[in-house]
Formats: structure tokens, sequence, C-alpha cells
């Protein structure tokens, strides 16, 4: 009983609240990796972890190849950079409304952790934590992969550490935050929750200009693209990455051959710019997220949508 | 109450498994948005790449064409071959096979509802696309493509029987699997690019198994011929045809062993009720 009221920490203060919302953290990031993980040996999980993104990328590359014949330019790097990075968008956006889904209806344990001291917000995001993490490895692992068998230019000297730490941390907030507005979706709808991370990772593969310069998107679709975080995250990740902004040869207005930015939209704004707009973001999504969560959550509970079964 | 024997069950048995497949396209209009809006942009984001690697105009038809037919192996992936391991999980598995019906009619049924509810799908984004983005077709060879487009069909809902036979015995990988086979299907099939570049570029093992998937095969025939002198093909037409039809007659009945063989073992292993793992 003295150990139940101690992990319940009710009543006593932030320095305890918070203890409760790491203990919460740790024990649903460690749950969430034995969901992902534990069906397999490691080099099976491996394999498997590892098949559907490689072979996204093995597409883009083919796709550039059968176009461009064996000749390279910047263009690919930024294909090829994006599509690795985009990888964590997936990841961080499905991993949490799949969390509540598979919690609910699969293994119908949601109504418990509610009935338990566990804190959910925590909770979604321990959950969320394995889903990111094997994106990060499958990014990394994307990327030595273009290195070493795709002619990725990519120097390890021209990276600039530190601005790529700083984005990356900004990306990941905004990427959870989105996350959590995710599974407050997946929490009150009744069919095609389980899609839901994946259909807005698929819209962003449009919009985002993960695969071409924002560029060439037709207006409407063009400012779309530029209100939405992710676009500014992807360019500077590449930046970061490749350690300025990419550019191409195109023909010029008098036939010579001029160079000029990938994206000319997205290099209008320099890294302290992009900064500026990724913590603006950054801070929204959090802000947002948490409120909408919130807001969700009591509706769910208001309708008893915690622990129904959608069987869909 | 007269009893159903014989031929009459095992079709009534089909189509009480399809029914609720081909309904449940009508009254669920949810799918609309889910299945037609999103593998819209996602496709659209594959042809504003080749706008942007400035190519020919064929290639967007290529990669419509891709799309539809990608709907068709979704479903096969996730509506036939995953389904037992579905039925499992919500109790379902253990009335099919406690009642009198064949597992091969539920199959059928699960295959002709999944086909219809497929068809909706690609068709619209088939249509949608070609509109969208003003995609010049060839129909002059229009039965030739039916043709080529129904032993496709045939060969690859047959190769999902065999899948779902095999999903019988797993748990938590039967998921691990249908998710593992997306992707690299999308590229071995050459859902985005002509399949001979892939034929060009990598090893002769990776070919084999290319040509193993139908829809490969389908994909490559449906192009030449609606985009004639467009696309070199992996083989004639005509060629990739016949082998589409071998691959028909073989998975189906391979379907039919299996699935007796799995039942079976399964029964034996007692994993028909066994969920969650």
């Amino acid at each position: 009983m003295i150990e139940a009221q101690g992990a319940g920490g009710s009543g006593d203060g932030p320095v305890s609240e918070l203890r409760q919302n790491v203990r919460t953290f740790r024990i649903a990031a460690w749950l969430g990796w034995q969901v992902e993980g534990n069906w397999a040996d490691p080099l099976v999980f491996f394999i498997f972890t590892i098949l559907r993104p490689m072979a996204s990328a093995l597409i883009l590359y083919v796709m550039y190849e059968v176009i461009r014949g064996g000749q390279r330019d910047s263009f690919f790097d930024y294909l090829y950079v994006s599509n690795a990075f985009f990888m964590l968008v997936l990841q961080a956006l499905s991993g949490m409304a799949w969390a509540v889904l598979d919690d609910r209806e699969n293994y119908r344990m949601l109504k418990y952790i509610y009935t338990s001291p566990a804190r959910h917000l925590s909770y979604l995001l321990g959950r969320a934590v394995a889903k990111v993490l094997i994106g990060l490895v499958t990014t990394i692992i994307l990327l030595a992969t273009g290195v070493l068998f795709l002619r990725l230019h990519l120097d390890l000297g021209q990276i600039a550490w530190g601005w790529l730490a700083i984005y990356f941390v900004l990306g990941m907030v905004i990427l959870l935050s989105l996350g959590i507005v995710m599974a407050g979706v997946a929490l009150v709808v009744a069919r095609n929750g389980a899609a839901i991370g994946e259909v807005v990772g698929g819209s962003l593969l449009l919009f985002s200009g993960a695969y071409f310069a924002v560029d060439i998107l037709p207006t409407p679709l063009r400012e779309i693209s530029l209100g939405l975080p992710i676009t500014y995250w992807l360019e500077a990740m590449r930046r970061a990455i490749e350690g300025g902004i990419l550019t191409v040869a195109v023909p010029g207005p008098n036939g010579q051959v001029v160079t000029q930015p990938v994206s000319p939209l997205l290099a209008q704004f320099d890294n302290w710019q992009l900064l500026g707009i990724l913590v603006v973001s950054a801070v929204v999504c959090t802000v947002v997220s948490y409120l909408f969560y919130n807001w969700v959550e009591n509706a769910a509970k208001e309708r008893g949508m915690i622990d129904r079964l959608t069987g869909y | 109450m007269r009893k159903s024997t014989g031929v009459e069950l095992f079709l009534r048995a089909a189509f009480g498994r399809g029914y609720p497949r081909v309904i449940g396209a009508q009254r669920e209009l949810s799918w609309l948005f889910f299945d037609i809006v999103i593998p819209l942009i996602t496709m659209s984001a594959s042809v504003f790449l080749y706008k942007a690697l400035q190519a020919d105009p064929a290639y967007v038809g290529f990669v419509i064409v891709g799309a539809a037919l990608a709907t068709y192996w979704l479903n096969v992936l996730w509506m036939m071959a995953s389904q037992l391991y579905w039925d499992k999980q919500a109790g379902l598995l253990e009335i099919y096979i406690m009642s009198p019906a064949s597992m091969m009619a539920i199959l059928l049924g699960m295959g002709v509802g999944g086909l219809y509810m497929s068809s909706l799908r690609a068709g619209s984004i088939a249509i949608v696309g070609t509109l969208l983005f003003n995609v010049q077709l060839d129909g002059s060879q229009w039965g030739a493509a039916a043709l080529v487009f129904f032993v496709t069909m045939v060969a690859l809902y047959g190769l999902g029987m065999v899948l779902s036979s095999v999903f019988l015995m797993w748990g938590r990988e039967a998921w691990q699997v249908s998710l593992a086979l997306q992707e690299p299907v999308f590229f071995m099939s050459g859902m985005n690019f002509p399949l001979n570049q892939l034929f060009n570029s990598v090893q002769a093992l990776t070919t084999l198994v290319s040509a193993l998937i139908p829809v490969g095969l389908g994909l490559d025939a449906l192009r030449q011929l609606l985009f004639p002198g467009k696309i070199e093909g992996v083989l004639p037409w005509g060629w990739e045809l016949g082998a589409l039809g071998v691959m028909g007659v073989v998975f189906v009945t391979a379907a039919y062993l299996m699935l007796k063989r799995m039942e079976w073992l399964a029964k034996v292993e007692a994993r028909l009720s066994l969920r969650w793992q």
C-alpha cells in the first residue's frame, strides 16, 4: 500500500509528478519495444525493419536512373536525403496512432492503462519511442547505403553537426506533437483510425517537397506546402547534412548553363530564419497537440470510447 | 430447413463471404477518401518527381497504371493473405473451420469480394489520375489489355490464396510479413518505372523473384498495350500473358493443397484460436 501511494504520487507536488511521468515513459518505451520487436530474433527483426524503407529508396533510385541515365547531379542528393529523413516523419506520425489502436482494439489494454496511475501522454510518448528509434536507425542505414552503393554525395567533414543536432531535436518535437494529434484522432474515430498516421504521412509526401522542390507544385498546393513545418524541417536537414544549399545546373536565358538552388523558394531562407520557423512551429505544435489531446480524451471518456471495440 | 451440400454449399459459402465486402463498399463511404484521395496524393508525389526530372509524359501514365494495380496488390496482401490472421483475432476462424463450408469457398468469396472493392478503387484512381494529369492512353488494343488484366487477377488472387494458407500458421509475423511485402513488391514489380529497367540493372536471382510476382508481368504487359512504342517490355506481352496463365493455374492448385496441409498443421499445433501473439 505504501508503495502504491508512492507510485500514485497524487498530491506530492511537481517533483513527484515528474517522476511519475518519467516512470510511465520508461515503462511504455520498454513495452513499445517489446511489441515492435519480440516477435522475431534480432536478425530477422532487423531485416524486416529495413526492407520497406530500403525498397522505397531503391524505387526512387531507379526512377532517377531511368530518366537521368547514369548522370548524377545534386537533385539526387536532395531526393535521397529527403526520403531518408521522411522515414522519421512516417514512424513518428503513425507510432502513437498505432499505440492507441493496438492497445484498444488488439490487446484490449487501453482501459487498464486509464484505470492505472500511468500518465497518459507520457505513456503515448513512450510507446512511440521504439518506432522513432527504428525510424532513426533506418534513416542512418539508408544514408550509409546511399553513400556506399548508390553514389550519394555525403561528406562527413561538410556536415553542419551543430545545426543538424538543433534541427533534429526541433523536428522531433514537431513530429511527436503531430503524432499526439494523430493519437487523439485515433481515439475518437470509429473507422480508419489505424490508417490515420500513414494517411497524413502519405499526404505529406506530396506537400512537404520530399521528392521534388515545392517550386514546381501548382500555386494552391505550393501555398499548402509552404504552410507546413515539415517542409522547412526537411530543407533544414538537407542543408545540415549536405553542408549548404543544394544547387543544380540549369539552362540560362542566353543559352549558357547557370547554377541555381534545387528549390529557389526555400533557398530564400537562411539557417537562422529556418531555425526561427522551426522554433515557432515546435512551440505551436506542442501547445496545440496538448490542448487537442486533452479535449478529445475528455470527449472519448464522455462517450465511452476508451474501451470500445470497433472491430474495424 | 433444407441443407445445402456440394457445389451449392460451396457457392453459398463463397457468396456469404463475398457479400459483406461488396455491400460494405457501398455502406462505408469513408473509403472514398482513404482509398482514393490518399493514394492519388501519394501517386501525385511520384508524378511530380517525374515532372521534376523532366521525364517523357508517358512515365506519368506508367505511374498511374502502377498505382491502379498497386491497389490490387494491397488488397491481396491485407484482405486475402492476412485475412485469416484477422479472422483468428476476431474469433471467426474457428467458426469457419467448424462449419461445413469449404475453406476454398471462403477464400474464393474473399477474393471475389476483394476484387470488386479493389476494382472500384483502382478504376477511380485510374480515371481521376488520367484526367488530372492529362494522360494519353492508346485504347486500340483494349481487348488484349482486358484479357491480360483478367489473367493477372486470377494469378494475383491465386497467390493471395497461397499466402493466406501460409499466414494461417503465423501470429504477429503475419502482420510484419504483410508490411514487409508492400514496398519491396512495389520495387520488384516496377510499380513506378518500366520493369525492364529493373531487369537490366539487377542480378538474375532478383529478376526471377520479380518475374514470379504476377503484378509485375501483368503491369509490364498492360503498359505495352496501353502505351505502345513508349516502353520496351521485358518480354512480348503475349509471352507475359502465357506466363501469367501458368502462374494462375499453379497458384490456385497450390493454394488448395497448402490450405489443407496448413489447416491440419494449425489444428495439430492448436494455433487456430491462439490470439494476441
